[in-house]
């Protein structure tokens, strides 16, 4: 507890202390996120189009979803050293698991009819996705993004053991120094970050969904 | 890479790596918080299943569940408990109740109040229904909760070596600074990723086998929902 209080621990112009941490947390965590959408997305979409595809897809990702987080990242360090492609590698690994079968599943359960719909009104190919596919799948695909985020911030919290500072340093630090305060002041801020995001990209999701589920009587 | 695999298997031979003792650890870390969330979680969910205060642990739960990172929950033991064997136990016994819980309550409230009626009418007693109608309908449900938890168990059971529990981990850990020889790295990599596997697929078996024949022929599962969608076609053509 105390870590947490002592000013010199949120010093700006140090750059292990709190603040820094905190946001190369963050950084790593919007990069997955990022990387992430940009291999999902397309790989979710040709998995919607050729439904052949699916089993085979879905068996990949499983396969790299049953590796211990520990060891993967334990084993990437022999391929990328220390550096930071080190923990995005299975980061962006364990998000495909989750988003692509979330996106999938998402663009399925557009009610065919309003495609139809869409279609009657004359709306283009490019047009259907946007307007009509997209934005009704987008509250299952923010909830999907939801649980990679909360579980990318979890397991970043592993990074110094490969080799990245972020706020598993403190925790890392306090193990191997064994200064209880610093382990509880990771715990804390870790968490804190964890609900922070999970209660945001709710907000988020909900605002989505208000913004029309059309049902055709 | 057959080189590699023969450095492994020398590794695990060589009696000072002490593979069978770290093996030991592994399943002692696993198993132990398995058995244990069982014991709370299943009771406690057929106490609550039918209560409103059900509800409210579910949502409670499956939030909080998510959102703390397993590795938080394992360190936290550290300045409460301490390093070792039982503070990973705990940990991993908190880390599976979620699962456990939730798919009981899921389990108890999906069964249709109908079926049970039914059976009343067709003169069952209450020992009878309990046996021969609730408890197969419930447990697949349960027996998935059981899965997801074992599963979660396992695969976060190296980072217990982090804590100073033992188990594969070490293997794990001790790799990470040895840049020259990967060999302890994929011991211990392996071992746990073998370990995962060998979990998920037992435990699906499991509860596949637990599923009643009745209630197996409904789920949509790969191969069977072509069958079941030639049994739907059926009925519309007559």
């Amino acid at each position: 507890m105390e870590f947490l209080l002592r000013p010199a621990n949120w010093d700006l112009t140090d750059p292990s202390s709190i603040p820094y941490l905190f946001l190369d947390h963050l950084y790593i965590t919007g990069l997955t996120l990022l990387i992430g959408l940009l291999i999902a997305f397309p790989i979710a979409f040709l998995v919607v189009r050729y439904t052949r595809l699916n089993l085979p897809v879905q068996t990949a990702a499983s396969i790299l979803y049953t590796i211990p987080s520990f060891a993967f990242l334990a084993y990437m360090i022999r391929i990328t050293g220390f550096t930071l492609a080190t923990i995005l590698v299975p980061l962006v690994a364990y998000a495909q698991v989750v988003l692509i079968r979330n996106i999938v599943a998402a663009v399925r359960a557009v009610d065919p009819t309003l495609v139809e719909v869409g279609r009657a009104m004359g709306m283009t190919r490019v047009q259907l996705q946007r307007r009509v596919v997209l934005s009704l799948a987008l509250p299952i695909i923010v909830a999907g993004i939801r649980v990679v985020a909360v579980t990318t911030i979890g397991i970043a919290t592993l990074g110094p053991y490969v080799g990245t500072q972020d706020l598993g340093t403190l925790i890392y630090d306090g193990i191997y120094l064994g200064r209880n305060s610093e382990i509880v002041a990771g715990a804390i801020l870790i968490t804190a970050l964890a609900i922070t995001v999970d209660l945001l990209l709710l907000g988020v999701q909900r605002l989505l969904n208000r913004g029309g589920q059309v049902a055709l009587a | 890479m057959i080189n590699q695999l023969q450095e492994m298997l020398r590794f695990i031979q060589d009696p000072a790596n002490q593979f069978a003792f770290r093996t030991r650890q592994t399943l002692l870390i696993c198993i132990t918080p398995i058995l244990f969330s069982m014991l709370i979680a299943i009771p406690i969910g057929i106490l609550v299943a039918r209560r409103p205060v059900g509800a409210f642990i579910a949502s409670t739960l499956s939030g909080l569940g998510r959102a703390i990172p397993v590795l938080v929950l394992l360190v936290i033991m550290v300045p409460i408990i301490g390093i070792g064997f039982t503070p990973a136990v705990i940990a991993l016994t908190l880390l599976g109740i979620p699962p456990i819980l939730l798919n009981t309550i899921e389990g108890i409230r999906s069964i249709d109040p109908a079926v049970v009626d039914a059976a009343r009418g067709m003169g069952m007693t209450q020992r009878q229904i309990l046996a021969r109608i609730q408890i197969p309908l419930m447990l697949p449900v349960l027996a998935a909760g059981v899965r997801t938890a074992a599963v979660q168990i396992v695969a976060t059971s190296p980072l217990a070596a982090i804590i100073g529990a033992g188990g594969y981990g070490e293997y794990i850990l001790a790799g990470i600074s040895n840049l020259a020889d990967p060999t302890e790295l994929l011991v211990g990599a392996t071992s746990v990723a073998l370990l995962a596997l060998a979990t998920e697929f037992g435990l699906a078996a499991l509860q596949r086998a637990v599923t009643p024949a009745g209630v197996r022929a409904d789920l949509p599962a790969e191969s069977a929902s072509q069958e079941e969608e030639a049994r739907v076609e059926e009925p519309q053509a007559a």
